[in-house]
């Protein structure tokens, strides 16, 4: 087989894909678990994060990389909204 | 230990060696998602192009991809969710733009038609296509989708936390917690995933942009990273006795190269662990905070001319989007310090970005030849042209023909610089980060965090990193003054 990701030598142990019986309680924990990592998070993105951006260095950051059309979460170049100067040695 | 419903062993997701391989699958797939961007761009060429236009007359000329209104990705947004599934405000003749676009679920209903297209093809040219990918595909989109959603909130993007560290985020929680439920296994193939955008990415990598800042600008991108990278590959091996070299060689290139985007193609290249890579890109982004907040200041405590500045931020900062906001603030809102030193660090960078191809190739060659067959303690048998090409991951050539392919219809005139700008925007781009985003949410599922847990323990990745980054940081330096202070400083 042709896979070029390898398996962790503890995957298998610990995979979520090996299949057991769970009683009850453990279940129900382990939902407990979803529902309090959800809701944290849901504080961070709902409240913490639109709060931090009130906070003026960072609030200033974050409009003028707007004004400038700068898209600072580009992975890759193509992701940017930027046009090679116009004097650039490709543009003949 | 995530809780399940009964007490079978599960087969591993990777699907059974039946119909074509998972790399020639991703390449044909590639290429052929490629061909039909192609064609319905060719089909909507405006009709006052013509072949033979000229560059100035090109800049009246917008030729956007229809498939570019139906393929989209969720926005920003500050306090409200919602306003990430809105489109960006348009404004009416004679009016100013509302504050607020409007709603459009068009084009998530367009993507996830066509990744579940994607997915359910490649897994049917595989051999494997159940009646259960619809809603498992259908539920992993979702969580791509909400990983897309965290990742454009403001401040997060700000700081250049891409989606790929969200989306491992939502599936390792789930794997974490509930478990991954078995009914979304039949979607669950992130490799391939992994290597049909790789191949679309190859699209973007256009060669002909390597001369965008001339011999100096190659010399800081394309003779550092490869030093740095080597050099930190061995620092690994030899003085941190780095056990998996999949993660020191993941690690060395994200670092010296173009980080995330990097670690993609080079741990698809050296077969690394899911959660090597996963460490990698985590590894890369924390720096990346850190470094496009620091650099600017120092490259402005040490005075560095402008673009001497912007070469070594664009030579040294991993993520494209932060090397883009390290380089303005270089100076000023508006003054000329910022504008040269952004336009630089982004131009260094591009051309960083287009080395990911070479990159990818040899370490798959080096892993092929060299690598896999001392793991498989056959040292002394020479590896033939034959052995080496069953073992090459085939999908980095599909990623290189992309790259070939697009580049020479870019250079061969305007015409063809525009109608590879509107199969790259309208449909490579878009898909390529679905699916990468998709891969990723893959990757969480199938990852626990005690697998996580020795890495951390260890503190070599980090130190590796560190190390790396810290000769990276001061190579760059020293070629970026050499090249643009003194060799070049009046040419550019």
């Amino acid at each position: 087989m042709n896979t070029h990701f390898r398996q962790s030598s503890t995957s298998q142990a610990n995979s979520p894909w090996i299949v057991r019986s769970v009683p009850w309680s453990e279940r129900k924990l382990a939902w407990l678990k979803l529902l309090g990592l959800s809701a944290g998070m849901g504080i961070i993105w709902l409240v913490v994060l639109p709060w931090l951006a009130t906070i003026e260095p960072l609030a200033e950051h974050i409009e003028r990389m707007e004004r400038q059309d700068i898209a600072v979460e580009a992975m890759f170049y193509t992701d940017l909204n930027w046009q090679p100067p116009d004097g650039a040695a490709w543009r003949h | 230990m995530p809780p399940s419903d009964s007490a079978q062993p599960l087969p591993s997701p990777t699907l059974p060696p039946r119909g074509l391989s998972e790399d020639w699958t991703a390449v044909c797939l590639g290429l052929l998602i490629l061909a039909v961007g192609f064609l319905v761009s060719t089909l909507s060429r405006p009709g006052n192009l013509a072949w033979d236009v000229s560059e100035a007359d090109a800049k009246s000329v917008k030729w956007d991809s229809p498939l570019k209104t139906w393929i989209g990705k969720t926005g920003g947004w500050s306090t409200s969710p919602v306003d990430a599934l809105r489109d960006k405000p348009k404004a009416v003749a004679g009016e100013a733009p509302p504050a607020k676009g409007k709603i459009n679920l068009i084009k998530f209903a367009g993507v996830w038609l066509a990744t579940l297209l994607i997915g359910g093809l490649a897994i049917a040219l595989r051999g494997k296509l159940s009646f259960g990918f619809l809603p498992a595909f259908s539920c992993l989109f979702l969580l791509a989708g909400l990983s897309y959603v965290l990742a454009g909130q403001e401040v997060i993007a700000d700081y250049n936390l891409e989606y790929a560290l969200w989306a491992l985020l939502v599936g390792l929680i789930i794997s974490n917690t509930i478990g991954t439920p078995v009914w979304l296994r039949p979607a669950i193939n992130g490799e391939l995933y992994i290597k049909i955008g790789l191949v679309l990415l190859g699209a973007g990598v256009l060669l002909g942009r390597l001369l965008a800042l001339g011999v100096p600008g190659i010399f800081v991108s394309w003779v550092v990273t490869p030093i740095v990278l080597i050099a930190t590959y061995i620092f690994g091996q030899r003085v941190l006795k780095m056990q998996s070299k999949s993660l020191n060689m993941v690690i060395s290139a994200d670092m010296s190269v173009c980080g995330v985007s990097a670690a993609i193609a080079t741990a698809a290249a050296c077969r690394a662990k899911k959660e090597e890579l996963s460490l990698a890109i985590g590894l890369s982004l924390s720096f990346t905070v850190i470094m496009m907040v620091v650099m600017p200041m120092a490259a402005n405590f040490m005075q560095l001319d402008p673009v001497v500045a912007g070469a070594w931020i664009g030579g040294t900062i991993d993520a494209t989007g932060a090397v883009a906001a390290a380089g303005e603030l270089l100076g000023p809102e508006g003054s000329e310090r910022a504008r040269i030193g952004s336009e630089t660090a982004v131009t260094i960078k591009m051309i960083q970005n287009i080395l990911i191809g070479v990159i990818a190739f040899g370490v798959a060659i080096y892993w092929t030849k060299w690598v896999e067959t001392r793991e498989t303690d056959q040292p002394a048998i020479k590896v033939g042209v034959s052995e080496i090409w069953k073992r090459f991951p085939k999908f980095v050539l599909g990623f290189l023909a992309a790259s070939i392919i697009c580049s020479i219809l870019f250079a061969s005139s305007t015409y063809g610089e525009l109608w590879v700008n509107s199969v790259i925007e309208g449909v490579a781009k878009p898909l390529q980060g679905w699916l990468f985003c998709l891969a990723f949410v893959c990757i969480g599922l199938d990852t626990n965090f005690r697998q996580l847990f020795p890495y951390f323990r260890s503190g070599k990745p980090a130190a590796l990193y560190v190390c790396g980054q810290a000769l990276n940081v001061l190579l760059t330096l020293l070629m970026a003054y050499l090249m643009f202070g003194v060799l070049f400083k009046n040419s550019v």
